[in-house]
């Protein structure tokens, strides 16, 4: 007694559509999905339901770094914490020592602008954050922090350690927010030579350790050592915080502009936690775009 | 001809769903951990390993949908360009269940020597969509986590395989 087998499978082995069908559907919705996030950031929406659902679990991971550092404390013996107290008492009689002049400084400062009618310096507010964690994508450079849009975060606030600049606020989620840290490729600070006064554009190289002061002559007045702090024409960063040291310098004649590499001043790769400053600037309106809407105005008019 | 039987299958219990996900969820813990220094360059991706073991051995109980979906979580937890892990991991999916039969009959160690090209690709696709989007080339250390991540496959394959051991198995031994 023979049967005649079967060429198709019986349906309790069949695995839905075609294999190669669904790898279609799939590949196609994730060009999509690519394709509206990178040209017309529809997204943002989906990205903020999905970074809420992922809070609990950034939370979850911040939990082994406090193991790890509650480790480390009950490791550390009393002589290095005797040794660190004497440090920071050092430290703090230091830094109390300058914040008394910061304060004189900061009132003479103020009655100046006043006299020459100049606009005052308007106070900044800031946010301590934690570091959730580094990102893992390796085309940008970003860390994630535990405050977000809840919190009052806006998108474009600079972020500082106890140094100097780091970043500047990318993306707000409701709970967390990404930061673009200075070296990151995309990023640009507009900085001031301390010792000179020169004003230049700052780039990051998409490298950690160097960022590079691009569009100055070569025969520029700068030196290795020289501190970079932020000019505040932007708007976006207060004057005056430490960015970067310049490290090396390039002059060659073949070029016209010197080749500038900065190393960044802040810890860009080692610190916990970070401050956002909030930091309201009213700048006067743009007058060459004012002017072009205008003219196009009195243009439609005729 | 004759076929040499090199290894008895132990029979395992099916897995279950709440395994599955569960198991992907602690991939996609481990893959937000605070990395730091070097490691940050070596860190494997452990949600696509997680993902090739179930879809190796489990190929009726997941597929693309899950895939895409913990692609999502990925894309969001990084900040990349949203996509650009679903494009490989669909990949990656694809692969692993062409492949899944042939897959099984080998030994862990010669599993290992699938999964590095099914990880390299699924890398290069990421490289190709940020090389698309404008990026630079980050350099070969780009491509360390798929070495990585195909070094820790057996033990991820045998630890998956821990709870789906039957009680009975375990009385025998």
């Amino acid at each position: 007694m023979t049967q005649s087998i079967d060429t198709q499978a019986p349906p309790f082995f069949r695995r839905g559509s075609a294999l190669l069908v669904r790898l279609a559907l799939f590949s196609l919705l994730s060009c999509g999905l690519l394709i509206s996030d990178s040209h017309f950031r529809h997204l943002e929406s989906i990205r903020n339901i999905v970074s809420v659902a992922l809070y609990p679990l950034q939370r979850l991971t911040s939990i082994s770094g406090i193991v790890s550092s509650s480790i480390n404390a009950a490791v550390e013996t009393h002589a290095q914490l005797r040794r660190e107290n004497t440090e920071l008492k050092e430290e703090n009689a230091l830094t109390s020592q300058i914040t008394q002049q910061a304060q004189a400084l900061q009132s003479e400062n103020s009655r100046l602008r006043e006299l020459l009618k100049l606009q005052g310096q308007s106070p900044i507010k800031s946010t301590a954050a934690e570091i959730l964690y580094t990102a893992r994508d390796v085309f940008t450079q970003k860390i994630v922090v535990g405050k977000g849009s809840h919190q009052g975060i806006l998108p474009g606030q600079a972020v500082v350690d106890n140094i100097g600049l780091i970043g500047q606020v990318n993306r707000v989620h409701w709970l967390s927010s990404e930061i673009n840290l200075i070296s990151d490729k995309d990023q640009v600070v507009p900085v001031q030579v301390v010792r000179t006064g020169l004003r230049g554009v700052l780039f990051g190289t998409g490298q950690k350790d160097f960022m590079e002061l691009r569009f100055q002559p070569a025969n520029i007045d700068i030196q290795s050592g020289d501190m970079l702090v932020t000019s505040g024409i932007d708007g976006n960063y207060p004057m005056g915080l430490p960015v970067a040291l310049v490290r090396t310098i390039e002059r060659n004649a073949a070029y016209a502009f010197a080749r500038i590499l900065c190393a960044p001043a802040a810890g860009v790769n080692h610190y916990s936690q970070v401050l956002i400053l909030s930091f309201v600037r009213e700048t006067p309106p743009n007058t060459l775009e004012a002017d072009s809407k205008s003219k196009k105005k009195s243009e439609r008019h005729r | 001809m004759r076929i040499e039987i090199t290894r008895i299958e132990e029979i395992l219990e099916p897995a279950r769903r709440r395994l599955i996900w569960s198991s992907l969820f602690v991939a996609l813990l481990v893959n937000v951990l605070p990395w730091h220094g070097w490691a940050l360059n070596l860190r494997p991706d452990l949600v696509a390993v997680v993902l090739l073991h179930w879809c190796i051995r489990e190929p009726l109980k997941i597929g693309f949908g899950a895939a895409w979906v913990a692609a999502l979580f990925m894309d969001v937890a990084e900040g990349s360009l949203l996509g650009q892990h679903a494009m490989a991991y669909v990949i990656l999916v694809y692969l692993a269940l062409l492949l899944s039969r042939r897959l099984q009959m080998f030994d862990v160690r010669f599993q290992v020597l699938h999964i590095l090209p099914i990880l390299v690709l699924s890398q290069l696709v990421i490289l190709v969509v940020r090389l698309v989007s404008g990026a630079d080339f980050p350099g070969w250390t780009f491509f360390l986590p798929c070495v990585t991540g195909a070094a820790i496959w057996p033990v991820v394959y045998m630890s998956l395989e821990i709870p789906r051991r039957s009680r009975r198995s375990f009385d025998r031994e």
